[in-house]
């Protein structure tokens, strides 16, 4: 399957309207009732960008994600990939393959025992010829910076690793635009920030679109765009930086404001001459020296 | 602790039986153990025994490792034993009491020891040089004509090495679960075989309701890597035949052929 190029769209993801209902059962499991989980979102991203979409649990951000690629159809409103609504069946395969996906927990999305063969499933389902298929292993275990485990066991490899390799066998599928639905949740914080730092390497090298769903602001900063999401509408979309600053969204979507840019504010108001934009340790020792 | 339990008790060595074709290995433990049971005579099972001779000295793995596979018979293989022995009417060759060794029991007990351990032996040679997900795939390849009748041998053999791979997650989860519950006073060892069964049910319900999950993120996991049943599958690692494997062909018929044979050599030698 070729890559799609389109010349005459001009972005990558239009989403209009979209709203998403599902029906919950109540208590006793019996009555059903519909609750609105996504509620008028139009958003649209362009190709290159690193969007992060931040919200506490329940905000409607997983939902979000799997309407990306078609794991959830919209109750109302349209989702286009690359021109490519979701609700047609026709265009499933190629937009799965073109909006790659992975998940919070590592070891729910790994399907074999070893390494090399995991990246190979994807691959598989688009029935790549094998030569074609180890190039493109080679490749995207190279990006990752994971070759050495290719013949690897899986049960043996740390979480950081394992979210690794399924970001690797979504790479080797040649996507446009990568999904991470909260990768760092269930890793420590080393492995964390050595994982951000290769989505960041994607992004910035091999021109590939980042969408980072994440409950966790330090997060944001790796992007250069954050939609905040509570009660499933968006609540702010701008730069980091911006958001870091702005107490009132951060509070609304219950997120604890990050040390430093909390300690700036403070500052501030205690009437120090700062600028209140202070969001990273240098900035802030600028002022106290 | 139970993390060491392998499933399949793959022995890495380097050996022309490790190399060959999972699909060969498969038809060979196949023939073999046909063999076992159309021998009759000695000079079949002299045959077998060569046959895997040879098989236990090119696989290199150490006999010990081998032989290990059949602790868990040897109860099995004493009561076929014993009942065979004693139960079998003919002519008495010894008695103690009421019990009475026949001629013909003897005979049978040890040809049903040889076929039993032999039949181990051969297994276990299969498990030790082939990993589960090279057998799967000679599975797979090797029962795919039964997809002219509807059977989706492919859909199986994945579902077998998914199988696989989470074997060792769900052990790990049955000894958080053991751990959880111990700590809060439950014992899995003491009292009766009732009591032991009845303990494990809360053991049992949370990993059932915890693979169940597993379950559901995989299927989305692998729905969103374009996996669907209905499109053909290629394969990284697709399985072909190679010089050795032809030959091994080859020595199997001429195998099968030489204790067929034996069948129609009509001797008296000794008690066979």
């Amino acid at each position: 399957m070729p890559p799609f190029i389109f010349t005459n769209i001009l972005s990558l993801i239009d989403i209009k309207n979209l709203i998403v209902d599902f029906e919950v059962a109540d208590a006793d499991g019996v009555a059903l009732s519909k609750k609105r989980v996504l509620n008028d979102i139009t958003l649209s991203i362009d190709d290159g960008e690193f969007v992060s979409i931040l919200g506490k649990n329940g905000s409607g951000k997983s939902t979000l994600a799997k309407c990306l690629n078609a794991l959830i159809l919209p109750t109302s409103g349209d989702v286009e990939i690359l021109g490519l609504n979701t609700k047609d069946e026709k265009n499933l395969m190629s937009i799965r393959q073109n909006v790659g996906m992975t998940f919070q927990n590592p070891d729910n999305q790994i399907v074999s025992s070893i390494v090399e063969e995991d990246i190979a499933f994807g691959l598989e389902n688009l029935g790549i010829e094998t030569e074609e298929m180890k190039a493109r292993i080679d490749t995207a275990m190279r990006s990752i910076g994971i070759l050495d485990l290719r013949n690897s066991m899986v049960s043996k490899l740390s979480g950081g690793q394992k979210q690794k390799v399924s970001i690797a066998g979504i790479l080797a599928m040649k996507p446009k635009i990568i999904v991470l639905d909260e990768p760092t949740s269930m890793i420590d914080k080393s492995s964390r920030v050595d994982l951000l730092n290769t989505v960041k390497y994607l992004n910035e090298h091999e021109n590939i679109t980042v969408i980072l769903i994440s409950h966790y602001v330090e997060e944001i900063m790796y992007g250069k765009r954050t939609i905040v999401l509570n009660d499933g509408r968006i609540i702010a979309d701008d730069i980091p930086s911006e958001i870091l600053l702005r107490k009132d969204i951060l509070d609304f979507a219950g997120i604890d404001m990050p040390y430093i840019p909390k300690l700036a504010t403070e500052l501030k108001n205690l009437g120090k001459k700062l600028k209140g934009n202070e969001t990273k340790v240098e900035s802030l020792c600028q002022y106290l020296k | 602790m139970i993390r060491d339990i392998t499933l399949g008790q793959y022995y890495n060595r380097e050996s022309v039986i490790h190399f060959l074709d999972p699909r060969v290995k498969l038809v060979a433990t196949l023939v073999f153990l046909m063999s076992l049971f159309i021998s009759t005579n000695i000079f079949a099972y002299a045959f077998a025994t060569l046959f895997l001779a040879m098989a236990i000295m090119l696989c290199k793995v150490p006999l010990s490792f081998i032989l290990r596979g059949l602790k868990s018979l040897i109860l099995l293989l004493l009561i076929s034993v014993v009942f065979n022995l004693f139960l079998t009417p003919g002519e008495t060759i010894l008695s103690f009491g009421i019990l009475h060794i026949t001629r013909e029991g003897l005979i049978i007990a040890i040809k049903m020891a040889i076929r039993l351990v032999y039949l181990v032996i051969g297994s276990s040679i299969l498990t030790l040089t082939t990993t589960p997900s090279k057998l799967t795939d000679g599975l797979e390849k090797g029962l795919s004509f039964l997809k002219a009748f509807r059977v989706p041998v492919a859909e199986i053999a994945l579902m077998m090495s998914i199988a696989l791979r989470f074997i060792p997650i769900l052990i790990e989860e049955t000894e958080k679960i053991m751990n959880a519950q111990s700590s809060r006073g439950a014992d899995f060892d003491k009292g009766s075989i009732v009591d032991k069964a009845k303990s494990l049910v809360p053991l049992l319900v949370p990993l059932f309701v915890s693979a169940f999950r597993r379950a559901n993120d995989l299927a989305i996991a692998m729905e969103a890597r374009c996996y669907s049943d209905s499109v053909s599958r290629t394969k990284l690692k697709p399985l072909a035949y190679k010089g050795i494997d032809y030959i091994t062909y080859v020595i199997l018929f001429l195998y099968i052929m030489l204790i067929i044979f034996t069948r129609y050599i009509k001797i008296d030698v000794g008690i066979m």
